[in-house]
């Protein structure tokens, strides 16, 4: 076993408000290692993209309670001054975020942006940046580098720009790469380069890669492991042959159900999942996912089920029977998607 | 994530890590508006600032009668002015002092709130209803019929709209009869005075109401309930009516109460310059106006006035404002 | 660009010839009073009256006179160009009479500006990233002080206490910086600013309280926006991501104001000219406005419009070269 490379030790994040606690992530566990590619699957307000941006400082003890410890090689994030937080975020790792158009400074050029990011962590004089910066745009697919590094982000299409925040994020060669739903933006033909830019370049700099999205069938190709989180919490874990095989959480299950298929277009219509997310200031008791769940039984909305390994590495929280689950899978959900 | 935790709206627009989306889409828009504005310290002391000052504007007639019984017009040259003219200052009957005229500074004062809220209702309610009716037709409609609003618009927003204000109100009220616009038949005559005053007041205010709502009907138009409106059927005027209108009724009300106290010290400022209100009717401005050559020796005369002017546009200023922050919390305080 | 340029150039002299046809119209047309009484004097015969009319060109139609004032204005008068005509009441051509007042107005604007900048930036700057500190709930307090406060009060409060109670303030007037023509020192220049010192500060008050709320809101707006997360993902330090990233994007609006509320005190300072008894262009124009002397109205006006519509292009360019998604349409 490699040494890890972040380990993520019971997190949470809960914000006050006027209106309540939200309880945004409530007690995460994970580890991350050199190469891995994970990718943490939830709908909106699960807490998969808090937990990568209290990773990334970018949530702080300002705005938020934060319990727990945030392992990168060794040392713990959150008991780290400002400063060197902030050394090792955008040169150690890197974030690329949903909406490639609001992301970038509409004022500065493109260019100029990613030469800051550059001398925000390195000694290097504006030229050499500026190489370094138009080196890394040619790598992520960009034609012309110079040219378009003296325009603004307005001037790009949406592909360009995501393209554009990922030389950003990658230029100085970051062991963990975390994108945020970096196709939700996008065009369809488009979220499919973008992915597999992120798995080449995932080989070229061999960082860890963090793709978190809603969709399943976005890391169906690209992932090594999966976490699937629900209301703050991990419901699900695995490889990504566990999941898309053999997934033992109904939440999971939902989720599989609703990625869209081409080859089965006309045959059956998406199944969306009933109900809402949660509120994270009410969380229901029990497993916060019983309300919705077609399989809940009396014990759901007593207590709450912790996330126990079944299969090696795979494991899930909830109180169904291992039988029932494969059982289940198999019978249902398997024959619908 | 910052929203999460700053902002009270836990839940828009698809932001990650949110919460709280049932309970605050369970109630209407209105009653969240309300909930929020009367949280408000400060707005609430403005609206309590504002009832009180209406009461006294209706019973103005009460205080004389029953308190002070010195008419508003009514001059005490011999017991409020010295032999050289300089009035005297406050004492156990005269609670504010004397002006100019030997009148009872206090009833004047208590007299002048009704010129300010006259102005601040009657001149905003006007200047609102051009703007209403301009906006709304020149952003539903568009075509050519915006293109002339917009600039007309554009030439108002060019022009140095307080001299000519004061130019207007100068020429109009120079005389008894005020003053007629346009050839002979359908000459329109503008009476000096307090009338004349609102008129200016809601003609130099329109244009920026009339481009704020445009571009909020611009918008408003592209939405999918008009489209479905117009898929129902429904004829241009309906639609204005009960589809546009009470979209845009949120911000016209705060934008409205927003230009209250512009709109007051406009009138205080015309009738400071000797060109607003006529000088029988009590008007703050014009009373701090009286005193300009004076302040030294009866500093009263402006201090008071003045006084209730700053305190009137000040609450109005704190009830915008919880409005606004109530309608729109990202801006708040 | 170039069509840009001349369909706005264009624009320009549209609302100009819009605005001497208004003011014609609001003051020539409109009021009873002859102007050639005001210059005739006392107890002028009729003879008299007709032959200043004559001269005025009062006899002419109002259309005629329109035109006439007008082809001054394009071509020049006696008094050289562009034609303003000549005040009915001292007979001095309006132009030289403007210019004189202009750096009045001039010295006292500009004044006022660095002022009102000068503390509501940083004011808004303060309160929006210590958001509910103290130092918020005190900017904000003196935000709402100034946006409340009648400008003219203000100003007589200031003269009461600091020049009549206390004697620590000059009195009100101007005192321009060449007391003679060659004599400048800094008896001029101290006088000067000390005369400035209360117009300034009154009339600073409320653009500043104006300005710190714009800013503050602007402010917190932008530091909601998804590129200053990305600048702060970056590893930027915050003062960085603040005042490189954050201040661009909410200074940027206040650069369009700043120069139109500049542009409109140039036209005339009415208020706080009339209050401090300042002879600007404000003055002028008031007094022009009172004495229903046309042509020093015309002219007022005129030039206050000019700053308007002038000011409106500057700063849209300034704009489109501040933002780069701007272009010219």
């Amino acid at each position: 076993m490699p040494e890890p490379l972040l380990e993520i030790k019971n997190l949470k994040v809960h914000f006050p408000t006027d209106d309540g606690l939200v309880k945004a992530v409530d007690g995460v566990n994970l580890t991350l290692y050199p190469g891995q590619t994970l990718g943490v699957v939830g709908e909106s307000g699960s807490g998969k993209s808090v937990t990568w941006l209290t990773v990334m400082g970018l949530v702080t003890k300002k705005e938020a309670i934060i319990e727990g410890e945030i392992l990168f090689r060794g040392q713990d994030l959150l008991k780290l001054p400002v400063d060197e937080l902030r050394n090792i975020r955008g040169s150690k790792m890197g974030m690329v975020f949903q909406d490639p158009m609001s992301s970038l400074h509409p004022f500065f050029k493109v260019g100029d942006q990613i030469v800051e990011a550059i001398r925000a962590h390195q000694r290097m004089s504006k030229r050499e940046a500026m190489d370094l910066a138009i080196d890394m745009l040619r790598r992520v697919g960009i034609p012309r580098p110079e040219e378009r590094a003296r325009q603004y982000p307005h001037e790009f299409s949406g592909g360009m720009r995501q393209r554009a925040m990922i030389a950003m994020a990658l230029v100085l060669n970051p062991d963990v790469l975390i994108a945020d739903e970096p196709t939700t933006a996008l065009d369809v033909t488009v979220q499919a380069q973008i992915l597999d830019l992120i798995d080449r370049l995932e080989q070229e700099f061999n960082a860890a890669v963090v793709i978190i999205t809603h969709d399943l069938g976005v890391v169906a190709e690209h992932a090594d492991d999966i976490l699937v989180m629900y209301a703050g919490k991990p419901v699900e874990f695995g490889e990504r042959r566990d999941i898309y095989y053999g997934a033992h959480h109904p939440y999971t299950w939902g989720l599989l159900q609703s990625i869209a298929r081409l080859d089965e277009a006309e045959r059956e219509r998406l199944r969306p999942i009933r109900g809402l997310p949660p509120s994270l200031i009410f969380v229901p008791p029990g497993c916060a996912f019983h309300p919705r769940c077609p399989y809940a039984f009396d014990r759901c909305s007593k207590e709450s089920p912790e996330l126990i390994p079944e299969n090696g590495h795979h494991a899930s929280a909830c109180f169904l029977p291992l039988a029932d689950k494969e059982r289940i899978f198999k019978e249902e959900v398997l024959q619908r998607s | 994530m910052a929203q999460v935790a700053a902002g009270t709206t836990v839940g828009a627009g698809g932001v990650p890590g949110e919460g709280a989306q049932r309970e605050v889409e369970g109630r209407s828009l209105a009653q969240v508006f309300w909930r929020r504005f009367r949280r408000d310290r400060f707005a609430i002391a403005g609206v309590t600032f504002i009832v009180l000052l209406i009461l006294i504007a209706v019973f103005a007639g009460l205080f004389v009668t029953f308190l002070t019984h010195h008419p508003p017009d009514a001059q005490y040259l011999d017991i409020g002015t010295t032999s050289s003219g300089i009035p005297l200052g406050a004492s156990s009957t005269f609670w504010f002092g004397h002006d100019q005229l030997g009148r009872d500074l206090f009833v004047r004062v208590l007299y002048g709130s009704r010129t300010s809220l006259l102005v601040a209702f009657v001149a905003t309610g006007i200047s609102v209803a051009i703007g209403i009716i301009l906006g709304v037709v020149a952003g539903f409609y568009r075509g050519w019929v915006d293109v002339m609003i917009s600039r007309a618009i554009d030439v108002m927003l060019s022009l140095p709209l307080l001299l000519l204000a004061i130019g207007l109100s100068a020429v109009c009220g120079a005389s008894a009869k005020g003053c007629a616009i346009g050839p002979r038949p359908i000459q329109l005559h503008i009476q000096p005075g307090l009338p004349l005053v609102i008129g200016i007041i809601a003609f130099a205010n329109w244009p920026y109401i009339a481009r704020l709502i445009r571009g909020q009907v611009l918008s408003l138009r592209e939405k999918e309930f008009v489209e479905a409106a117009y898929a129902s059927g429904a004829t241009n005027g309906r639609i204005m009516l009960r589809e546009i209108l009470p979209n845009i009724a949120m911000p016209i009300i705060v934008y409205s109460s927003l230009i209250i106290p512009g709109n007051i010290l406009f009138e205080a400022a015309l009738s400071y310059l000797g060109v607003g209100v006529q000088p029988t009717t009590p008007s703050w401005g014009a009373m701090i106006s009286d005193a300009t050559g004076l302040y030294q020796y009866a500093p009263w005369m402006m201090i008071y006035p003045g006084l209730f002017l700053f305190l009137t546009t000040l609450a109005f200023n704190l009830v915008g404002d919880g409005l606004r922050d109530a309608l729109d919390p990202r801006t708040g305080r | 660009m170039i069509r840009y340029i001349i369909r706005r150039t264009l624009w320009i002299f549209l609302v100009l010839v819009i605005v001497t046809g208004l003011t014609f119209v609001i003051f020539y047309v409109l009021p009873v009073a002859n102007p050639a009484l005001l210059i005739a004097g006392r107890n002028p015969t009729p003879a008299l009256v007709h032959q200043i009319e004559v001269n005025l060109g009062l006899n002419h139609p109002a259309w005629y006179q329109y035109l006439t004032y007008m082809k001054h204005l394009v071509l020049g008068d006696q008094y050289g160009w562009p034609g303003f005509g000549f005040s009915y009441t001292n007979l001095v051509s309006v132009k030289s009479q403007m210019y004189s007042r202009l750096s009045v107005t001039l010295s006292l604007t500009v004044g006022a500006a660095v002022l009102w900048l000068l503390m509501g930036i940083p004011i808004g700057i303060v309160s929006a990233l210590r958001r509910r500190s103290w130092a918020d709930r005190a900017g904000m307090l003196f935000a709402l002080f100034g946006v409340s406060v009648p400008i003219f009060w203000l100003g007589l409060l200031m003269l009461y206490f600091f020049w009549f109670k206390l004697g620590i303030a000059c009195s009100s007037g101007y005192a321009p910086i060449f007391n003679s023509p060659g004599n400048f020192g800094p008896y001029g220049l101290a006088s000067w600013a000390c005369h400035l010192a209360m117009p300034w500060a009154a009339l600073a008050v409320g653009y500043a309280a104006f300005y710190a709320r714009m800013v503050r809101g602007n402010l917190l707006e932008t530091m909601n926006e998804d590129y200053i997360r990305t600048a702060r993902a970056k590893g930027l330090p915050e003062r960085r991501v603040v005042f490189k990233h954050g201040l661009r994007g909410a200074l940027t609006p206040v650069v369009t104001m700043f120069g139109m509320d500049v542009a409109f005190l140039l036209g005339g300072a009415v208020i706080t000219e009339v209050t401090f008894n300042l002879p600007g262009i404000g003055l002028l124009a008031y007094q022009g406005i009172l004495n229903e002397n046309l042509p020093i109205i015309q002219g007022t006006v005129l030039l206050a419009a000019f700053f308007i519509v002038f000011a409106n292009l500057l700063v849209d360019i300034v704009y489109a070269y501040l933002d780069p998604r701007v272009r010219y349409t």
